[in-house]
């Protein structure tokens, strides 16, 4: 590989780190945003809480989508990886289908919120409950995808959070 | 109408402003943790662990802090303790609650300290941090329960509303 190429591979793999980096800043403001508007105040305002939840969620829920998207590219940092290092493939594809599984839990909460608004009945701890399952998977799943990116690469994926 | 105690006391503020900076400092301190002990395997175990003790130092001050000005006579929940009966027994649950937290971020902190960076589990400390972020999580949200419900049997107005308009000045004086 001559210098220019070279060049040109690095600031690949720069702008690939940089994609991810964003992708993650953005779903972890999703996930701070969702969990202030689940801990604020339910009861005597179900109404009022159940749409400042669902918008929250749904706010996520198209974060994930964006990175789940930029993730699957054939030139995502994570494709790059699974081309580059095979070995790690499995925890790739793990990572993908864990991710593709919080996504249809979000789904479903969200579809069970808008069923409450028409039924006009709320359990906002169960779904607190539902939705602290849900910020606790999408925080392992980072940890999990921040490890196998630094043992592609060295690389902190979330340094400078 | 139940009457509530003065709210210029704590420094001049307004006990639900304290209340809710108090929170807002244990959550930012919280998303230290969190961002700390999601570091990558593999990284500096020197670092991690440097990085892991201090989210933890900053977390058991700001969960100190916030304790300490709850338990002030003037304080909000000592507010609603002493003059709304009906929510006393919330308010003693949401304090003892607070205190175990308080118990568990501190075995933590000591767990931390005394294993060296070499001998930490990554995953088991992973998991702990997380049941305690939930944990902390789930009392914000009784507690705002509480708090809204004091507040509406009181005024009969949204707090939060209030709060997000700029308001959280209607706690009368005893």
């Amino acid at each position: 590989m001559d210098d220019a190429s070279r060049a040109h591979a690095e600031q690949d793999a720069q702008s690939r780190f940089r994609t991810s980096k964003a992708d993650r800043d953005r779903s972890l403001d999703a996930i701070h945003l969702l969990e202030v508007h689940a801990a604020s105040a339910g009861p005597g305002r179900e109404e009022e809480w159940r749409a400042s939840v669902q918008g929250a969620l749904e706010t996520l829920r198209a974060a994930l989508s964006q990175q789940a998207e930029n993730s699957l590219g054939p030139d995502s940092l994570l494709s790059t990886i699974r081309t580059e290092q095979p070995h790690l493939c499995p925890k790739i594809d793990q990572l993908r289908r864990r991710h593709q599984a919080v996504s249809e839990q979000i789904d479903e909460l969200n579809t069970e919120l808008r069923s409450v608004a028409e039924r006009a009945v709320i359990d906002i701890a169960d779904i607190r409950q539902t939705l602290d399952l849900i910020a606790t998977e999408l925080r392992y799943q980072r940890a999990r995808e921040s490890d196998l990116v630094y043992e592609a690469y060295s690389l902190d994926l979330g340094e400078g959070d | 109408m139940t009457e509530l105690p003065d709210q210029s006391r704590l420094d001049g503020k307004p006990p639900v402003s304290t209340r809710y900076e108090d929170q807002d400092r244990t959550l930012r301190a919280l998303h230290q943790l969190e961002h700390a002990v999601s570091a990558p395997r593999g990284e500096d175990g020197a670092k991690w662990h440097r990085d892991l003790l201090e989210a933890l130092t900053v977390l058991q001050d700001a969960m100190a802090e916030e304790q300490a000005n709850a338990d002030r006579p003037d304080s909000l929940l000592s507010n609603l303790a002493h003059t709304q009966p009906r929510l006393r027994s919330r308010t003693r649950g949401t304090r003892v609650h607070y205190q175990q937290l308080r118990h568990t971020a501190a075995e933590l902190l000591r767990d931390v300290a005394i294993t060296g960076a070499l001998d930490l589990e990554r995953d088991d400390l992973r998991r702990r941090v997380a049941r305690l972020a939930s944990a902390l999580r789930y009392q914000r949200g009784r507690e705002s329960d509480l708090i809204y419900e004091a507040y509406y049997d009181t005024f009969e107005a949204d707090i939060e509303t209030e709060i997000t308009a700029g308001g959280d000045h209607r706690f009368p004086t005893v």
